[in-house]
């Protein structure tokens, strides 16, 4: 079942009354691949799924599909299936019959359309509440059917617009592996819109980070979340601490080491370091420099605040909660960088200060 | 507390009930004959009430259909592609109730006699009047009924299956929006059967005109007929009432 549908945006640019909601994006998708948009909300990712399903249309730029082009091809006659944030189901129709929608516009004859429909929502678990209708269901159940009415008509492409951001959390994560298990089955190209960083890096094969109608960066999870390419997407993945630092243009000077720089720096401007709380060393010593003030049990994890020289905020670093055993806080203790590249950038403070973005 | 409450329930039901049920008993009785519907009979026999009830029934049908059809594609309109027009449209729509009635067929009179008068000889003259004055709350009921369900996600639903507009009108906001429309063609019901004003000032015998009339030589017959009109509409009311209630409770 996987299509060829090779899925791209050319250079395609919006505004909504003067406002610029997408900047000059391009992106390309592999056959069968999931793309996940991430940004803060009002970045423009749900615009630029918009854009790709036929809602609306670029001021400029082109949409792809498979070599052709289809930014003109009216929304109804695109083969894309769409999974909306919530409420998207037919009230006057039950799951099976909402299911079945997409086959009756195609001229299935009912008994076809209904035994797919059928088909469908069994895949999703949902055959004892094939009759019922959409506010007898759970959100959950909803998405299920709005994912089996997308998935119904065999679609090029699927665009999920937000689909778990209305479900409680542990629904969410149970969704959000079948959405990726069904994906894979069904070889659907796939692009997802989330504000949700896990939920981006747990499902995708490439994620695209979103900021004021630009691509920050995209590239694998892991890529992103190791490599960021610039500070907004460290931030923006994850948590970071932001420590003042000062620099030679290569290197700088990190708890008390000499760590080489993520590309070079103007050594006369005031610099902040980007680094994870588990990318960072600590060792218990009577005359380090800084000092343990927290120790949080998270799980699997433990995260130590330690209070290093004149910053204002602790430094955050996790530890794997086994290695952590017998860190208490008042402890004095040394810090070092695990990493070999620190990514830095010029510190907007620039007053000695330093924050942790969660 | 509580007594104070039931007090004021049973005054306001006995306000409200008490010139109906006297409405019926004059209406339905003649002095030392007790029950009767002989003055009602005298009405219905006479050939012009049939006539006149079927002319209101079709100025009725024709108010809710034309002003449904108007404020339905507006409104679809204004939510869809304007919403930032919404509140200006509302305002607007109240406009009927800051202009008397009497001005407005005055105005026209004034104009149309001189320019068309064979406009106004006409009983579907009245219709664009009707549709006019009932559309404050059609208005109401029609957007009521969009607000209440999620239009531009449906929309968006329906067409990235495939649905086209006509479809997606027909096969999936109209089956949304009934309730609404059957809201909103109840209330040009209950107006189209009330409507004295503009009919007799323009000389169109309607329902209501007739009741006036009878009124004058049949007293009996016009409370007999005022009753079983009220008594009417109520039922249609509470029948539209309970399908409602039923479609909601479906399973």
């Amino acid at each position: 079942m996987t299509t060829d549908a090779r899925l791209a945006l050319e250079q395609v640019t919006k505004a909504f009354d003067g406002r610029t909601v997408l900047e000059d994006i391009s992106l390309q998708l592999e056959p069968g691949e999931l793309l996940t948009l991430l940004g803060p909300s009002g970045c423009g990712k749900t615009t630029a799924l918009r854009i790709i399903a036929g809602f609306e249309r670029p001021d400029s730029g082109r949409v792809m599909l498979g070599g052709r082009e289809i930014t003109a091809v009216p929304a109804h006659r695109r083969s894309m299936g769409v999974v909306f944030q919530a409420y998207s189901l037919f009230p006057h129709m039950t799951a099976l019959t909402n299911v079945a929608y997409g086959l009756k516009i195609r001229r299935q004859a009912k008994p076809a359309r209904l035994g797919r429909a059928g088909e469908l929502l069994e895949l999703m678990g949902l055959s004892e509440h094939a009759h019922k209708y959409p506010h007898q269901l759970s959100g959950g159940q909803q998405q299920r059917v709005a994912l089996a009415r997308a998935l119904a008509v065999a679609p090029e492409v699927l665009l999920l617009d937000e689909p778990l951001s209305a479900l409680d959390a542990q629904v969410r994560v149970q969704l959000r592996e079948e959405i990726r298990r069904i994906q894979r089955e069904t070889g659907t190209t796939t692009i997802m819109v989330t504000h949700d960083q896990e939920e981006a890096l747990t499902i995708a094969d490439r994620v695209a980070v979103m900021r004021d109608g630009l691509i920050q960066q995209l590239g694998a999870p892991a890529e992103l979340y190791r490599q960021p390419a610039n500070a907004f997407v460290s931030r923006f993945l994850g948590t970071v601490n932001l420590v003042p630092v000062t620099g030679d243009g290569t290197r700088i000077a990190l708890f008390g080491q000499a760590v080489e720089t993520v590309g070079q720096h103007d050594p006369k401007v005031p610099l902040r370091a980007h680094i994870r709380p588990e990318d960072i060393e600590l060792s218990i010593d009577e005359a380090g420099p800084g000092m343990v003030s927290t120790v949080l049990l998270r799980g699997a994890t433990t995260s130590i605040g330690v209070i290093w020289d004149d910053l204002v905020t602790p430094v955050r670093v996790d530890l794997p909660t086994r290695e952590a055993g017998g860190i208490e806080s008042g402890q004095r203790v040394r810090l070092g960088v695990r990493v070999p590249h620190v990514l830095v950038e010029p510190d907007p403070a620039a007053t000695g200060s330093q924050k942790t973005h969660a | 507390m509580k007594t104070l409450r039931v007090t004021v329930l049973l005054l306001a039901a006995v306000f409200f009930a008490a010139p109906l049920v006297a409405s019926a008993a004059f209406g339905f009785s003649l002095p030392g004959q007790g029950f009767t519907f002989e003055p009602l009979q005298r009405a219905t026999g006479n050939p012009a009430f049939w006539q006149q009830v079927g002319r209101s029934v079709l100025l009725a049908v024709l108010t809710a259909v034309i002003g449904s059809v108007l404020l339905m594609g507006t409104l679809l309109w204004l939510h869809l592609r304007a919403r930032t027009l919404l509140p200006l449209a509302e305002g607007l729509s109240v406009l009927p109730f800051v202009v008397p009635p009497v001005a407005l067929v005055m105005g026209v009179n004034l104009v149309f006699r001189a320019i068309y008068p064979g406009f106004l000889t006409s009983l579907l003259s009245l219709v664009p009047f009707y549709v006019v004055l009932t559309m404050p709350l059609v208005y109401r009921a029609l957007d009521s009924g969009i607000r209440a369900i999620d239009l531009r996600t449906l929309v968006d639903a329906g067409t990235s299956l495939g649905a086209g507009r006509l479809r997606l009108f027909w096969e999936i906001l109209l089956p949304n929006l009934r309730p609404a429309l059957l809201a909103g063609g109840l209330i040009c019901v209950a107006m189209v059967l009330g409507e004295f004003v503009l009919a007799s000032l323009l000389l169109h015998n309607t329902y209501p005109v007739f009741l006036a009339q009878v009124g004058q030589d049949n007293p009996r017959a016009a409370a007999a007929l005022a009753f079983l009109t009220l008594a009417g509409t109520w039922l249609l009311l509470a029948g539209f009432a309970r399908t409602l209630r039923s479609e909601r409770t479906r399973s």
